[in-house]
């Protein structure tokens, strides 16, 4: 069926046999060396380890907040007692959560049902959560809220009630609410046997849960509406305990904008502060990336693409989360040999099972092959034509790989800690940062880590103490065997400073001594005297020297294991790079991609023809580019006419006149020789309307692009609506 | 800047606080005007022409060192999201520019520089003025190497009181200016065509040594600043109405063409470059099994580029989901409605009957119906997800909505250039788009057929079959009553003052004709032409209400004559 230019039909149902498809024939038809399998399988297994353990940080690092709101919601209506509303006629306020969740809006959704969930477990059964989408009015909301309470699978694990039947017919009011839950709760009292059953998903909520009402996104909210919905609910505070829980993008004040003073006056609220999504992408980066658990990579580059749209964009880890996802995929769907991207135990299977094909096709990886030129020349021989000894070593340099990953990232902790508190933070603040430079170079042979050492060869002895404690308590985890003894020198080195307070007690009076001579000069010239000074003393205090020392031994320690693993061989299998992928598709720039092509066909075809300077218009590029251009020219709106003129003076060249000739035969003869007015006429009437047609559906192409607009403010004028471009 | 400037030259006592202000002034309006420019090579380029500015400027002012450092600290930090991307992406700064000002002529010069040495003909203007024979061979013989510009331009050029001077090439007149180095452009005239034709070449040019151009460029650009600045309100002040000619398409001496023939004509139009394009095509199918594991893994794929994607996008659907449940959606469609969309995915995929109270209640149970049974996968193929009838934010939350749903897939395409616009961050996130950059340069045939071109003749099909579905579901009472309307519009066609038929004439006529029995009734009726879009109602000057079928004369004809014999 064509579902083209249907006039009647603008969708069209197709039925198919199948029902599902299998990720498999598509992995294998990119397959070019019979690996695809294995590809596949490592993918899918890698993804799933991330994926749960993502799983697990999104659940501890809302915890915290949970518990608090978890205990607000409780506490907010201890003293509640059916009944209660009769007998005290003063108005209560609503108790109200206001929930500040951050801008990172695309991740609040999973952050609700979670909490909605943590609710229903130790609060209370009856939670409804409203979205602004569903509430355009009072009585959607009150019947959407209505529904979640009395539909709630918990309350009905016996089928004694029959209320979910008819919730349709009911009028959502909230006095239907107020009556169903004195119906539900004041008979609990006496009937045990019931209040067990009901209480059953929950152990211990008091005699009368508290209803929470969520508002995921209360800045969405109609106004009125919610104004609305606020004054109703008040009215029945004295007789059902409700709890809001407003879940706001912005600030707290976002409330007070959206509610008069009445309204707001009816509200008790508490502030919660959702922790900053940067916490969770530190840990999510600290977790999956910064670890050895997981072999896949980001290289730099893409690293700090990712790092930067979630700070530039959106917050959102959510989209962090899916940029590195398509990362692996991409890894795993282009790099033919990246099943050996694989854990320490499968290694040596994998490698030996290696085809002659795929050691080829490691063999041709750039890293690999500067380190055969660095081998002495009777090995290179074998590394390039025997495949025992090409495997054993790649063995050999894979495993290099695991154990640098396991050094790599205890110590780079370790500078973190040192160089986090520095001034100006040459290295950066975050432990991310420093990941990232390291990612991209050597770090120990930049400036800012020399600068960085130079500076804490001047830290004063508490601040030194400090780092070491830090450094020491980071290093908890258990340790690759090299590393082991680090704790020890840590606390050994520590033990030293203790000591030398004591034996440093008699020299403190001549610093403090010389210090006073010291006359009132800027901080620069007192930098240099003292550095001149110390050089002149040469001997230098206990202390000093210990610190020079303990520096030194950092400095060595950070030399050793922060290296760039783009300098290690074999690189490739583990670290994804390809930058231009991850911006093309997940960070897209339609309109410039459309203006290229419009401005520079040749970019795309790839054809000698339309190579031009830019700015300029050649006739061999197509219609719709040379429209382009030629509207480039204009001010805010276009003459049509001239327009199509200066088309026609483009487009017409001898070479067309050249084509008519052919197709209209019986001109051709014509044409040279009897130069008459007639056949001219006919002629460019031929050519004309052709012209007109191509110009005619350039402009409407154009239009449908949203470069130019129909206007009535001139006669045959169009509007052009953007500006810029060549 | 300018200032800092201003003072080596002129010989002023030099004062520190100068030097300050320079590095003030480039950096705000770097900030303003064309921040990317600067990062257009890459970084080491970048670090090597600031270096030689910083060189050049050495010679008159040392003390400026040391702010510099300071500037060139600040540009290392660029963040990679905003980088370009080497290989031939446009840069921001040339995407998004500030109207700037344009000679009436430019583009019929632009035109005509295009083929200078070939002959300059207007075929157009031998059609108005055949009678003169003698002036069209002049125009056909071959006139090589002289490169005039069409006369009807030249004499506008000359009208407008241009200087000679304007046919020199660009970048001579750039040189002389190099040269002269005057820093006062304003008493310049020929400036401002200079310095567009100047960011046109110096934007995009592959970046030639970046020995003394660059840096001369930075003196060049800071001069200019503060005059663009003035340029920029002087323009908005204007008006921009002024600079075009006032020529109309009747000029033409042809009527308007319409739909059928105009495609018979494209139709024999050679294409260009289809060797390029069909390599182009088989390079974007390769990418089918590619899309197809990522949509597997939950992700959607979002098409872009210049060009039809309508073909690529039915070969996908063709040679991938053939077996599979699929709906394809004409975004481009002007009735399509959000509710067609569901009614299609549940009537016809999931077989389902019901009734919805919203469109959000059928997406709960669409989305019930794919999680609650076992999983199946399903794909939603969006021909232009940006076409103005999905354009508004709740058809796209809808369809955002849908995409999350397990085994739901989208294949969608963009072309307007700010289709980006109608997804916030939720949605966009909700989506899980992937970008494919897939340029085709096929014409946009089926997707333009619906607009209502400028230069097409509207043949009012569309209107006309759409009027006969309505009419069908009328009463023969209310079909007296339209048809009534529509006779008066006709006999009034041929007076320009003709505003539409009177409510109260309408009555009358009715009453009499024994339609209506009440002003009520005749009123209900026209509430429902009203809502069918079949009539439109106008307030004339003294308040009464006039009403009007908003359709062409032609196309009403037909219509009466096809009902006048039924009814």
């Amino acid at each position: 069926m064509e579902t083209g230019s249907s006039v009647s039909k603008g969708t069209f149902a197709y039925k198919g046999k199948k029902r599902s498809i299998d990720a498999d024939q598509y992995f294998k038809r990119s397959d070019t060396l019979g690996t695809y399998r294995q590809r596949l399988d490592v993918l899918q297994e890698a993804w799933e380890n991330i994926d749960t353990q993502i799983q697990i940080l999104r659940s501890d690092l809302n915890s915290k907040i949970f518990d608090d709101l978890v205990k607000f919601a409780k506490s907010s209506h201890e003293s509640f007692t059916l009944g209660g509303g009769q007998i005290d006629s003063t108005p209560k306020e609503i108790p109200t959560a206001a929930f500040v969740t951050g801008v990172n809006t695309p991740d609040h959704g999973v952050m609700f049902s979670t909490l909605v969930t943590t609710l229903q477990d130790k609060v209370s059964p009856l939670v409804a959560i409203l979205k602004s989408k569903d509430c355009n009015s009072v009585k959607n909301t009150l019947s959407k809220t209505l529904t979640q309470l009395f539909q709630n699978p918990l309350l009905f694990s016996e089928d004694d009630e029959a209320i979910p039947g008819n919730t349709k017919n009911m009028t959502c009011s909230m006095s239907t609410l107020v009556s169903w839950y004195q119906d539900k709760y004041n008979t609990n009292n006496s009937s045990p046997k019931k209040r067990k059953s009901l209480g059953g998903g929950s152990k211990d909520l008091g005699q009368y849960p508290p209803i929470v009402i969520l508002f995921e996104d209360l800045e969405s909210f109609l106004p009125h509406v919610l104004q609305d919905y606020i004054s109703i609910c008040r009215n029945y505070i004295g007789e059902i305990p409700l709890v809001f829980v407003f879940g706001i993008a912005t600030s707290v004040s976002a409330v007070h904008r959206l509610l008069p003073n009445a309204v707001s006056s009816m509200l008790c609220m508490e502030k919660f502060q959702a922790p900053p999504s940067t916490e969770y992408l530190n840990m999510v980066i600290n977790q999956i990336l910064m670890t050895s658990r997981y072999p896949f990579k980001l290289g730099s580059k893409v690293f700090q693409l990712l790092l930067d749209i979630f700070l530039y964009h959106d917050f959102s880890v959510l989209n962090f989360i899916k940029g590195l996802q398509f990362a692996m995929m991409d890894h795993f769907f282009t790099n033919p040999v990246s099943h050996l991207c694989c854990s320490v135990e499968e290694l040596e299977d994998r490698v030996t099972s290696l085809k002659p094909k795929e050691v080829e096709q490691v063999r041709r990886l750039m890293s690999f092959r500067g380190f055969v030129e660095g081998c002495p020349p009777s090995k290179q021989e074998d590394m390039l034509l025997n495949d025992k000894v090409t495997k054993l070593e790649f063995v050999v340099l894979l495993r290099r790989i695991h154990t640098y990953h396991s050094h790599l990232y205890p110590v780079l902790k370790c500078l973190h800690i040192m160089v986090s508190k520095i001034p100006k933070h040459p290295l950066g603040k975050q432990l991310r940062e420093v990941y990232s430079r390291l990612l991209k170079s050597f770090i120990c042979d930049t400036e800012d880590y020399k600068e960085c050492i130079e500076l804490l060869r001047m830290t004063s002895k508490d601040e030194l103490m400090d780092l070491l404690q830090q450094c020491r308590s980071s290093l908890t985890e258990d340790l690759p065997p090299d590393l082991s003894t680090l704790p020890s020198d840590l606390d050994a080195l520590l033990d030293r400073f203790l000591k030398i307070d004591e034996v440093t007690e008699e020299e403190t009076p001549e610093n403090t001594e010389e210090s006073l001579h010291l006359e009132k000069t800027d901080l620069h010239t007192l930098r240099k005297r003292l550095q001149e000074e110390g050089k002149k003393k040469k001997k230098l205090s206990p202390y000093e020297k210990l610190r020079n020392e303990t520096i030194d031994f950092f400095d060595s320690l950070f030399r050793k294991y922060l290296v760039c693993p783009t300098s290690l061989p074999l690189y490739e299998i583990f670290y994804y790079d390809a930058w231009g992928e991850i911006k093309r598709h997940l960070n897209a720039s339609p309109r410039s991609v459309v203006q290229m092509a419009l401005s520079s066909p040749h970019h795309y075809l790839q054809c000698k023809c339309c190579e031009s300077e830019p700015g300029s218009v050649t006739p061999s590029m197509p219609d719709i580019c040379i429209a382009y251009k030629l509207h480039l020219e204009c001010t805010q709106l276009i003459n049509l006419y001239d327009w199509l003129q200066a088309f026609v003076t483009v487009v017409t060249t001898d070479e067309d006149l050249d084509e008519e000739k052919i197709k209209n035969p019986d001109k051709e003869l014509q044409y040279p020789f009897t130069y008459c007015d007639k056949c001219v006429q006919m002629f460019t009437s031929v050519i004309r309307d052709h012209v007109l047609a191509r110009f005619i559906r350039a402009v409407s192409e154009l239009q449908f692009l949203g470069f130019v607009k129909p206007t009535k403010r001139k006669t045959d004028h169009v509007a052009r609506l953007t500006w810029g471009g060549c | 800047m300018k200032h800092g400037k201003m003072t080596t030259n002129s010989g002023r006592p030099r004062r520190k606080c100068v030097s300050v202000s320079f590095v003030g002034d480039d950096d705000v309006i770097g900030h303003i005007v064309d921040v990317n420019k600067k990062y257009e090579s890459r970084k080491q380029k970048k670090r090597l022409s600031l270096q030689h500015t910083r060189k050049n400027q050495l010679k008159y002012t040392e003390d400026i060192e040391i702010i510099e450092q300071s500037d060139s600290d600040e540009e290392n930090f660029q963040p990679s999201v905003f980088e370009e991307q080497g290989d031939g992406q446009v840069a921001g700064s040339d995407v998004f520019q500030f109207k700037t000002a344009k000679k009436s002529g430019s583009m019929a010069l632009k035109a005509s520089e295009a083929r200078t040495p070939k002959t300059p003909k207007s075929i157009l203007k031998n059609s108005i003025s055949v009678s003169s024979g003698k002036r069209k061979t002049e125009n056909v013989t071959p006139r090589k190497g002289e490169g005039t510009p069409k006369k009807g331009t030249q004499g506008k050029l000359t009208r407008k009181g241009r200087k000679p001077e304007a046919t020199t090439p660009f970048k001579l007149r750039k040189r002389t200016e190099y040269i002269c180095d005057d820093v006062d452009v304003d008493s310049d005239s020929s400036d401002t065509d200079s310095e567009d034709g100047e960011s046109d070449t110096e934007t995009s040019a592959t970046p030639v040594p970046p020995t003394t151009p660059r840096s001369r460029r930075k003196i060049q650009e800071a001069a200019d600043m503060p005059h663009m600045v003035e340029e920029y309100f002087d323009l908005h002040s204007q008006g921009g109405l002024s600079t075009t000619s006032d020529r109309t398409l009747a000029k033409l001496g042809t009527g308007k063409m319409d739909q059928e023939s105009l495609n018979e004509l494209l139709r024999r139009v050679p294409s260009k470059h289809s060797r390029e394009c069909q390599q182009m095509y088989e390079e974007h199918r390769e990418l089918f099994h590619k899309w197809m594991f990522y949509m597997c893994n939950g992700y959607n794929i979002l098409l872009h580029g210049l060009g039809s994607k309508r073909t690529l996008l039915e070969d996908f659907r063709r040679s991938e989901l053939k077996d599979l449940d699929h709906v394809v959606v004409n975004g481009y469609f002007p009735s399509l409605t959000i509710k067609h969309i569901l009614n299609t995915i549940t009537d016809e995929i999931l077989e389902a009957e019901g009734t919805y109270k919203s469109p959000l209640d059928q997406v709960e149970f669409i989305k019930s119906q794919f999680e609650t049974k076992d999983y199946r996968d399903f794909f939603l193929v969006v021909h232009n997800i940006d076409g103005v009838m999905l354009r508004p934010e709740k058809i796209q939350n809808i369809l955002s909505l849908l995409s999350q749903i397990r085994g739901f897939h989208i294949v969608a395409s963009i072309d307007h250039i700010n289709a980006p616009l109608i997804w916030d961050q939720t949605k966009c996130s909700r989506y899980r788009w992937l970008w494919y950059d897939v340029t085709t340069y096929l014409p946009y045939t089926d997707e333009t057929s619906y607009e209502n071109s400028l230069l097409v003749q509207q043949t009012g099909s569309l209107a006309l079959s759409s009027m006969s579905h309505v009419m069908k579901s009328l009463t023969t009472n209310a079909k007296q009553i339209f048809l009534l309307l529509a006779k008066h519009q006709l006999e009034n066609k041929d007076s320009s003052t003709y505003l539409g038929m009177s409510l109260q004439d309408l009555y009358q006529r009715c009453r009499e004709a024994f339609l209506v029995n009440s002003d009520l009734t005749l009123r209900a009726q026209l509430t429902e032409f009203r809502d069918h879009k079949l009539i439109k109602s106008k307030k004339g000057f003294e308040g009464i209400e006039y009403l009007v079928i908003p359709v062409d004369n032609a196309t009403l004809t037909e219509f009466t004559e096809q009902h006048e014999s039924s009814v």
